[in-house]
């Protein structure tokens, strides 16, 4: 299955919907996700809302190193080329 | 029918939690003989296993100095006698003032080795609770199921046996290996804390006790031997199989215990699940309709505790307990070593 990073960062967002303020979701793409899923099982509960989403199974090990030291639109990128290389 | 009459705990040993740890476990990470690449990789997988709010316990005074085969076996033999000494000072006022005394001490751990045994420890801490008649077994390298085998066994002995004590002992910081390249090891330096417990099984029911209506027992030794066991460098050290086969095969044999056991919880919320691969249990607790709810007992402990092996469970059971209401059961879950997955269920008696 592949998706479009836009369309992988825009059901990002919806999982943020009404847990984050406006602000933070208007400049959604340069958030951390390190910021906004401060827990480890807030972490395992995004992922799990992802792999519901892409129809996909996601390694949370594979992902952890984007999860820690890049932003929402760099996520997004990475999980839609692990997509399409499936 | 046995009975989980009462259930012991000992919390020692100093909170490390994961930001107290991770700037340590970074720095030695730096230190390790890796090109670079090889190390950012590693140093962002420690990272991610340390994310968010999670502590666990250390007995340990200075981990980071464990070293050698002998510091670490005499650390296991320090903080085991501890432990020990620890739930042998709550259990026997609670064994005199029931006026009984032990037809059988049933210990368990993966942690470490001792000769002679943590039965044989326990027995000489409680005096003339356990007589010179009886059993003493010792269950070693069991890994983190060891406990609810533990379980199993008592309740199959004979009758005669009217009152059985179980202890868990686990210390898995001693195991700790800093000096480690791969990240099945870091894995393990991230997911452990140490922790015992013990439980009192008798063949009379007492008020809080907990009736053990069910063990099913799964053991994959056709395709389990290396998903979860020990490698060595200086001392034992934490091996996964690769990631994929892993959480392939381990979400396939829960999934299939579980399913084979529904019949008897599917009508009984509360659980207490080993808090290993706290993402699997998640996935397949969605998989089979239980309620995400029903993890938060494990997880609620993972955070405080981390992960405890054998004696995690046994926490987790005694919290539940505490509010279970009489005619309630609690579901319990252990899966572990090779691999093993026992579901159990006991049920509050009165």
């Amino acid at each position: 299955m592949s998706m479009e990073p836009n369309a992988v960062l825009e059901r990002m967002r919806a999982y943020f919907e009404r847990k984050q303020p406006p602000e933070v979701l208007a400049t959604f793409g340069t958030q951390s996700p390190k910021a906004l899923l401060p827990d480890s099982l807030d972490v395992v509960d995004f992922i799990l809302y992802l792999e519901e989403v892409t129809g996909c199974e996601i390694d949370i090990n594979e992902v952890g190193e984007a999860l820690m030291n890049k932003n929402f639109d760099e996520l997004a990128d990475e999980v839609s080329r692990r997509l399409a290389a499936r | 029918m046995r009975t989980i009459n009462a259930i012991y705990t000992a919390e020692l040993g100093e909170e490390w939690t994961n930001e107290r740890v991770l700037p340590q476990f970074e720095a030695c990470v730096e230190r390790l003989p890796l090109p670079e690449a090889d190390r950012v990789k590693l140093r962002d997988f420690v990272r991610f296993q340390l994310v968010g709010q999670r502590a666990r316990r250390v007995v340990v005074p200075d981990w980071a100095k464990l070293g050698t085969f002998e510091s670490r076996a005499a650390a296991f033999e320090e903080g085991a006698v501890q432990f020990l000494e620890a739930l042998a000072a709550q259990i026997s006022p609670a064994a005199d003032a029931a006026g009984i005394t032990f037809d059988a001490v049933i210990s368990t751990t993966a942690t470490g080795n001792l000769m002679p045994g943590l039965s044989y420890r326990l027995a000489h801490r409680l005096g003339g609770l356990v007589r010179r008649d009886s059993m003493m077994i010792d269950l070693a390298n069991v890994g983190c199921t060891g406990s609810i085998k533990a379980v199993n066994l008592a309740r199959t002995l004979d009758p005669s046996m009217k009152n059985i004590l179980i202890v868990a002992v686990e210390m898995p910081t001693t195991l700790i290996d800093t000096g480690g390249t791969t990240l099945d090891v870091w894995q393990g330096n991230c997911t452990f804390g140490d922790g015992a417990a013990a439980l009192w099984i008798g063949t009379e029911p007492r008020e809080g006790g907990l009736a053990i209506e069910d063990i099913r027992y799964r053991q994959r030794v056709d395709t389990g031997l290396e998903l979860i066991r020990w490698a060595y460098r200086d001392y034992y050290t934490f091996a996964l199989a690769d990631q994929k086969t892993f959480d392939e095969n381990v979400r396939e044999i829960v999934s299939q215990t579980l399913s084979e056991a529904e019949s008897g919880w599917k009508d009984e919320p509360r659980w207490a699940i080993h808090p290993a691969g706290i993402i699997l249990l998640m996935k397949i607790a969605r998989k089979l309709g239980i309620p995400t709810e029903a993890i938060q007992p494990s997880t609620s402990h993972y955070r405080r505790y981390s992960n405890m092996s054998s004696a995690s469970v046994l926490h987790i059971l005694r919290d539940l307990a505490e509010t279970t209401p009489p005619g309630a059961a609690i579901n319990l879950v252990t899966m572990g070593a090779g691999f093993n997955v026992l579901y159990g269920r006991v049920r509050r008696v009165k």
